[in-house]
């Protein structure tokens, strides 16, 4: 059984009308704490924010193409241990994976949330968020990129890892709301998809009953295109790696500052080897390295860096494009990761974030697999 | 022309493929050079980052070997590398980095014989391969 509830919107304003739902999760009492992207009072930035009291609803902007963190790691925060409180959060569907995977890390609890996703239209990257809204205030910007967006227009502004995501809709998620649906800019169905979103549903009173018209091709038609845009990209970025030259001249750029690391949110060591004294090396060590190699490039152990965080987290990608936001130099960091990911997962028919349920590829092994990289022989090599 | 001598390291557990590396030796078994070994308690320790460290810094191949499934010492570690190994495997090939390059092999504590042909053969494979593609003239 699932509870539909419809949300009217009135004056294309989406974010009031998801702020009258979250009000009305209030005042039920079926949540008590909230956990959502959050109107700044320089009017400009949108951040996410712990909300305990009702009245800061008013600041919430539940949906925006402003994505400055992914809120995984926050919601992670959040539930590493019971945090004792009736507790939801607002998260994008690329957040809920990646709070799945810290769930299955055991770094999050999935059943201390109520999880609130939006159907996904994607978001700009930090940047080009804060040169619009030196134009247009973040609310008007906000209305009209979802009035385009529903619309079915792709803007190509959208950041890369948006442009080429083809899983704008949480299925996982406590209550999915479901912008995608026909009717959605007057109406949009709020959907349990579990007993604790039916549960908080089923509390609320009841809207103005109206038919809600469910996703219709609106979603099929928009994965189509993410998903012609997602081959045409990877191909490229394959064809700029697939040499490690190649690669080391695509990172060249990299000054090791780790931002893309402390921004991916499935990046789940508590402490990095990287900042460790592994790599904190003697004098001596930077000369034996020139001396054998006739130049190292200075920092050292970028192309390591990058490659054992493609190799350690690739299984757990959720394809946000956090790092690529936090990257100081631009480098296109999104695609390289998630085309690894996209490689590595289907190695082990895994995706991450996809259920909770679903293994860690690493976490797990059966005896009778993979035969075929052992031994001396490669298949494709040595016939 | 000289002939290409390949760097190979091994990964090789504690319990069963380092100690076959001991039965070679005892046995005077001849097997290539270029094999560095790296004793490690266990195949399931090896973190894919000590294998992309040893083909940054230019080793040809990379061997990581234990004990036979069933035969783990720590009950199923070997099980584990297997799943690394066939993680990299993946990512690596992407990236022009060939997957002969990286071998899984199980060695028993008692084939000592084994490992010297393990050794022969992977050295005349990488030597017909050439040098690793992150060769020591790039600046990285």
């Amino acid at each position: 059984m699932t509870t539909t509830v419809p949300i009217n919107v009135t004056d294309h304003n989406i974010a009031d009308a998801l702020r009258r739902l979250l009000r009305a999760l209030f005042e039920s009492g079926q949540i008590q704490a909230l956990l959502a992207p959050t109107l700044g009072h320089d009017r400009t930035t949108i951040m996410p924010a712990l909300i305990h009291d009702p009245e800061q609803i008013d600041r919430v902007m539940a949906i925006s193409p402003a994505f400055a963190v992914n809120s995984a790691k926050l919601a992670a925060r959040l539930t590493r241990k019971s945090p004792g409180i009736r507790l939801a959060a607002v998260l994008r569907p690329c957040e809920l994976r990646a709070f799945i995977e810290l769930a299955k890390l055991k770094q999050a609890c999935r059943e201390d949330i109520i999880v609130i996703s939006i159907d996904c239209p994607g978001a700009y990257s930090n940047r080009i968020w804060a040169e619009k809204t030196a134009q247009t205030d973040a609310v008007s910007l906000t209305e009209h990129f979802i009035d385009q967006a529903l619309a079915g227009h792709d803007d190509p502004d959208l950041s890369t890892a948006c442009r080429i995501c083809i899983e704008p809709v949480a299925e996982q998620a406590d209550i999915r709301i479901n912008l995608f649906a026909q009717n959605a800019a007057n109406q949009i169905p709020a959907i349990s998809q579990t007993p604790a979103g039916q549960q908080a549903l089923d509390a609320i009173p009841p809207a103005d009953a109206a038919d809600c018209h469910l996703s219709g091709n609106f979603e099929s038609e928009l994965i189509a295109r993410r998903q012609a845009e997602r081959d045409r990209t990877l191909q490229a970025t394959g064809k700029a790696v697939d040499h490690p030259h190649q690669l080391a001249a695509y990172l060249n750029r990299c000054v090791n500052c780790y931002n893309c690391r402390v921004a991916c949110p499935v990046c789940y060591c508590r402490e990095c080897v990287f900042v460790t004294d592994v790599f904190d090396y003697e004098p001596a060590q930077y000369i034996n390295r020139a001396t054998r190699r006739g130049a190292v490039r200075m920092p050292t152990d970028t192309l390591f860096y990058h490659l054992t965080r493609l190799t350690h987290i690739g299984l757990s990608c959720v394809g946000c494009g956090q790092c690529a936001n936090a990257c100081p130099n631009d480098i296109p960091l999104a695609e390289l990761f998630i085309m690894t990911a996209e490689t590595a997962q289907n190695e082990f028919d895994y995706r991450a974030g996809r259920r909770l349920d679903e293994a860690l590829p690493l976490s797990v092994f059966n005896k009778d697999e993979f035969t075929d990289v052992v031994g001396m022989q490669d298949p494709e090599v040595n016939p | 022309m000289s002939i290409f001598e390949p760097t190979l390291i091994a990964f090789v557990c504690n319990w069963c493929t380092y100690t076959a590396a001991d039965l070679a030796g005892t046995a005077r078994l001849i097997y290539p050079q270029n094999i560095r070994l790296v004793r490690v308690m266990c195949t399931g320790m090896v973190d894919p980052q000590y294998i992309l460290k040893a083909l940054l810094e230019g080793a040809d191949g990379i061997l990581v070997s234990g004990c036979h499934p069933g035969d783990c010492h720590y009950i199923n570690g070997n099980y584990k590398a297997r799943r690394r190994i066939k993680l990299l495997k993946a990512i690596l090939p992407q990236f022009g980095f060939a997957p002969q390059r990286l071998r899984l092999t199980w060695i028993g504590a008692s084939d000592g014989i084994t490992f010297a042909e393990t050794i022969k053969q992977m050295t005349e494979q990488i030597r017909a391969l050439g040098p690793n593609e992150a060769d020591l003239k790039m600046v990285i």
